[in-house]
């Protein structure tokens, strides 16, 4: 559930998702559930290469798993309570 | 201390005749052992810790592609963790 | 003559410590301490730098800010190196990013990251 909070704090914010195709999609975090299947709002491209016969997509939903990474900005996160959300759930999973 | 070794050298061979496969995990803790992964990686190291998931913690690492024989691509001096989902076996180092 | 030791559980705050005393080639005793579970690693890695081995040859090293059972991550100050063959050539890239997500479907392995990366 650690990232699952932790995109939802993201919500509004503009992100870039790599997929493991290898398209790169920049958009404003729209929603998340709980598998991180995330939508985005406002797509644009980050690289031409990167981003096949989307030009006239405007919203999107990506399927969690087939992301490869999403692209933050460091104001976006407080890193402090990052780290100990992920001690807090690495002690919960324990039991 | 020798006495030791042979004693849970024995054990761990006598224990091998009737083992379920997580008996056999618990058994190779501490053992030297080879671990393959479905990318074809082959790491051998001492077996520090290893969950119901096949997660893995190595010390003393060495990585290598398929086989031991086919040359050293790198040492880790601190202990590593491999991804259960991406192992292919766990044998133990005679 | 092979590496070997007496294994001695102990309860301790947050962790289960396993201290093993192992005997080298030369016969001297030393005393070491691991933890329990595969997954305590990454714990103890938390806001060192790490490096990440991912599929399709690529790697990352970079500041551990989180992660979870899945091996979920997100490292700060992230450098990827991803290695391709260009005409039989190995070709490797290299991309930085302040602050990543990664899914931890695609990572293999994670561990310290020595001085030289």
């Amino acid at each position: 559930m650690l990232f699952f909070s932790f995109f939802k704090t993201l919500v509004d914010q503009e992100v870039v998702v790599e997929l493991k195709n290898d398209i790169e999609l920049k958009g404003t975090l729209k929603s998340v559930d709980q598998f991180l299947n995330l939508k985005l709002d406002n797509i644009s491209c980050t690289d031409q290469t990167k981003y096949p016969h989307l030009g006239s997509v405007r919203n999107i939903f990506i399927r969690g798993s087939t992301v490869r990474y999403v692209y933050l900005n460091k104001n976006m996160v407080d890193i402090n309570l990052l780290q100990d959300a992920a001690r807090r759930e690495a002690m919960t999973e324990k039991k | 201390m020798f006495e030791h070794v042979n004693n849970i050298k024995n054990s761990t061979v006598a224990a091998m005749a009737k083992i379920d496969s997580s008996q056999f995990l618990s058994t190779i803790i501490g053992q030297n052992v080879n671990v393959k992964l479905h990318s074809g990686m082959l790491y051998r190291g001492r077996l520090e810790s290893i969950d119901g998931f096949m997660n893995v913690a190595l010390s003393s690492a060495k990585e290598h592609y398929e086989s031991g024989d086919n040359g050293l691509l790198r040492t880790y001096p601190t202990d590593v963790f491999l991804r259960g989902t991406q192992v292919m076996y766990i044998s133990e180092v005679k | 003559m092979v590496n070997q030791c007496l294994m001695k559980k102990s309860g301790s705050k947050g962790f289960r410590i396993t201290t093993s005393i192992s005997c080298n080639k030369s016969g001297s005793l030393y005393l070491k301490m691991s933890l329990d579970a595969p997954l305590d690693l990454l714990k103890l890695n938390l806001d060192e730098k790490v490096y990440v081995k991912l599929r399709g040859a690529r790697e990352l090293t970079g500041t551990l800010q989180a992660f979870d059972s899945h091996c979920n991550i997100v490292l700060s100050d992230a450098v990827e190196s991803i290695y391709e063959l260009v005409d039989g050539e190995l070709k490797s890239t290299e991309k930085s990013s302040e602050m990543v997500f990664v899914r931890g479907d695609s990572v293999t392995l994670i561990t310290a990251a020595s001085d030289d990366e």
